[in-house]
């Protein structure tokens, strides 16, 4: 039996490999750190700091510390009953999350981009809160708020939207300490946030080997709430790390050990995990590509290497496209690459939703992908083979030629075969009856059935609305300029 | 005998050894410096820039050309004297907005304007409104280009348009914007002259907005 059908694309030995490099690099030349008081908390806590070119290295004792201890295992909160998600997840498989910082929204009946609006945010956390697929929210960027608290904005409508555990993305260390206190008013006190976590942030280094300012500051503010985080790296093969696959899951391995590092020697037992995001630039024309054949097989091989090396869940996008609008290529780009990824063993699939390289959200994307998911997790599940399974003894009773499908053996189990409502199965003849509808209009339809039908905000309590209120006035007053 | 049709193929295959000794035995055959500029190493990068735009030759094929013809220029540079200037077709001054420290793309730009003719003045990340004002001021550029990767910076691009009509410098600079988040109906609103999606188009676009 296997637990999960698994895709390794690089062997023990160069997982092994890359990761002495990392030691090495780390310990011998370091990374740029952008902000004095990581650097002198470093520095405090053993790592070795030269102030004069902020270079930050940490010795292999130091390192393995590290690993050690980061949890392997906690959870993500969500509200409403929602299930608590174990990472990770205690049956081998993923949970999935949708895209975050698209500045444009794909018009569901046109398929035209316009910018996303507040409204937009509360839209499509309603859509997702009712999509079963779909696991942890993400925003996109609300273009009708002021830049400075767009985020804080956008996560007070996700809390009012949507009850599912919710990944933040802050705009500035200034707006992630609002947005934490936005999910502490959510969660009743501080306490019960980092007890169960409802919310949990990212950091990440400008790539190449750049701690900056804003990740810094996010790493010593999610320390302080105690909530969990991904630690990301961005690297763009060709551009900001080395065209080849192997080179660009290097440098993305060397962040995320680095910041995985700085969050264990601040808060040792912070629950973290590694989120490599690789894109590779098209070198016709110099754009970004999040879903090339390469960009797919680099995060597969990073994910691979976060799980084994650094014995963290691992998150990535297992969703999104390169292309425009909700068409063959977006099912095309996002199906490959959740089957590649959700098979390299990531906890999390991203970019549920996303088009344009991350940069815009769809709602039919979003419905679309939702049907995606259980079928990726049905296949990554695997065979179980057992004495029931292999139906020995109906087997050994079956009259040659003679049928299943009155068997009580087949109707126990027919409960387990997946069926999604969205991709055709009826006759011809019936889906001709019914007009002819291709895949992107049947998801239109259930999007506006949803709508309709489910699409509702959450109850939340007065005097917690009020509060929130209050939290959102003063990060506006204080930060919009 | 050496010829220009090999120097512009030297730079074309971006054989530095080649363009060198071929410049060099040019000038030992007495030609005109700035004819060795024209008819070999710009031609060559002329005929570089059309083979990037059909697909034929990749963005870093590209910028290794640009590289060789610029190891010629050196060798030349020093013999034209004030004449220089008649090579460039234009004049960019570029930085990333205030509150963005992305590099890449900008470099990206950077290096083809350049390998199109162009002369870019880097004023590097994170630049203020005022920085940018101080720059065309003192370079007095055909063209200012803006970068941004964030979607919280963008609007950073408005500012830097809006000052440049307070200094009364609007009319005497074309305004490119690029970067992931910045769109032509964003370009537009915020009164820029020009917008490219792409590297290759953005080199397209500035020589269109010399005209």
């Amino acid at each position: 039996m296997t637990d999960r059908l698994r895709v390794r694309p690089l062997t023990g030995e160069e997982v092994a490999d890359i990761y002495e490099r990392c030691v090495t690099f780390l310990s011998t030349k370091g990374v740029r750190v952008d902000h004095q008081r990581c650097l002198e908390m470093m520095h405090k806590a053993g790592a070795q700091v030269d102030f004069t070119t902020n270079q930050l290295r940490f010795p292999r004792d130091i390192i393995e510390a590290a690993i050690r201890a980061a949890p392997r295992s906690y959870i993500f909160a969500a509200r409403g009953g929602r299930p608590d998600m174990v990472l990770p997840h205690p049956k081998g498989l993923f949970y999935s999350r949708t895209g975050t910082g698209g500045r444009s929204y794909i018009e569901p009946a046109t398929n035209t981009y316009r910018d996303v609006s507040l409204a937009d945010v509360a839209e499509v956390a309603q859509l997702i809160d009712v999509l079963d697929g779909l696991d942890i929210c993400a925003y996109p960027t609300p273009r009708d708020m002021p830049e400075a608290t767009a985020d804080i904005h956008a996560l007070k409508v996700l809390f009012e939207n949507t009850a599912k555990h919710i990944m933040l993305q802050n705009y500035s260390g200034e707006s992630l300490e609002y947005q934490l206190e936005l999910a502490v008013v959510m969660a009743g006190s501080k306490e019960a946030l980092a007890r169960r976590p409802i919310v949990h942030t990212l950091t990440g280094c400008l790539t190449p080997l750049v701690l900056q300012d804003v990740f810094a500051e996010t790493i010593i503010k999610t320390c302080e709430y105690g909530v969990p985080m991904g630690l990301s790296s961005l690297p763009s093969a060709g551009g900001t790390s080395p065209v080849t696959i192997a080179g660009t899951v290097f440098i993305a391995a060397i962040e995320i050990l680095t910041t995985l590092v700085i969050t264990q020697l601040i808060k040792p037992g912070l629950p973290v995990y590694g989120f490599p995001i690789t894109f590779a630039i098209d070198m016709m024309t110099g754009r970004n590509r999040q879903s090339s054949a390469e960009s797919i097989l680099m995060a597969a091989s990073a994910i691979q290497f976060v799980k084994e090396a650094l014995k963290l869940p691992a998150h990535t996008y297992g969703f999104g496209t390169d292309g425009y609008i909700p068409d063959a290529q977006a099912a095309i780009e996002a199906t490959l690459r959740g089957a590649m990824i959700s098979s390299a063993g990531a906890d999390i699939l991203g970019g549920a939703g996303q088009l344009n390289v991350a940069t815009a959200i769809s709602p039919i994307q979003l419905v679309i992908d939702d049907t995606i998911a259980p079928v990726l997790r049905r296949i990554t599940g695997g065979v179980k083979v057992d004495e029931d399974t292999l139906a020995v003894k109906d087997i050994w009773d079956t009259v040659p030629g003679s049928h299943f499908l009155e068997r009580t053996h087949t109707l126990k189990h027919c409960r387990e075969v997946l069926r999604t409502d969205l991709l055709s199965t009826q006759s011809r003849e019936v889906w001709t009856a019914e007009g002819s509808k291709d895949l992107f209009t049947r998801a239109r339809e259930k999007y506006q059935e949803l709508k309709k039908t489910k699409m509702r905000p959450q109850p939340v309590p007065d005097e917690v609305r009020r509060e929130m209120e209050k939290i959102v006035k003063h990060a506006d007053a204080h930060m919009v300029k | 005998m050496a010829s220009y049709e090999e120097l512009q193929q030297g730079v074309i295959t971006a054989d530095e050894g080649k363009v060198e000794d071929l410049v060099r035995q040019l000038l030992a055959a007495g030609n005109n410096p700035l004819d060795i500029i024209a008819r070999g190493l710009t031609a060559g990068m002329a005929i570089v820039g059309q083979k990037m735009k059909t697909g034929e030759m990749f963005i870093p094929e590209v910028l290794a050309s640009a590289h060789v013809m610029a190891k010629g220029m050196d060798i030349l540079k020093p013999l034209v004297g004030d004449k220089l200037s008649s090579i460039y077709i234009g004049k960019v001054v570029f930085g990333t907005v205030q509150g963005d420290i992305h590099n890449i793309g900008k470099k990206i730009v950077s290096m083809l304007l350049e390998s199109g003719g162009f002369v870019v003045i880097d004023i590097g990340v994170d630049v203020p409104a005022a920085k940018f004002i101080e720059a065309v001021k003192r370079e007095q550029p055909d063209i200012l280009a803006l970068s941004a990767l964030l979607t919280t910076t963008i609007p950073r691009m408005k500012e830097v348009i809006q000052a440049l009509s307070s200094a009364n410098l609007r009319d005497r600079v074309r305004v490119m914007v690029g970067g992931a988040p910045v769109t032509q109906s964003f370009a537009d609103s915020i009164g820029a002259d020009g917008y490219a999606p792409d590297a290759v188009l953005a080199l397209e676009r500035a020589k269109q907005l010399l005209d």
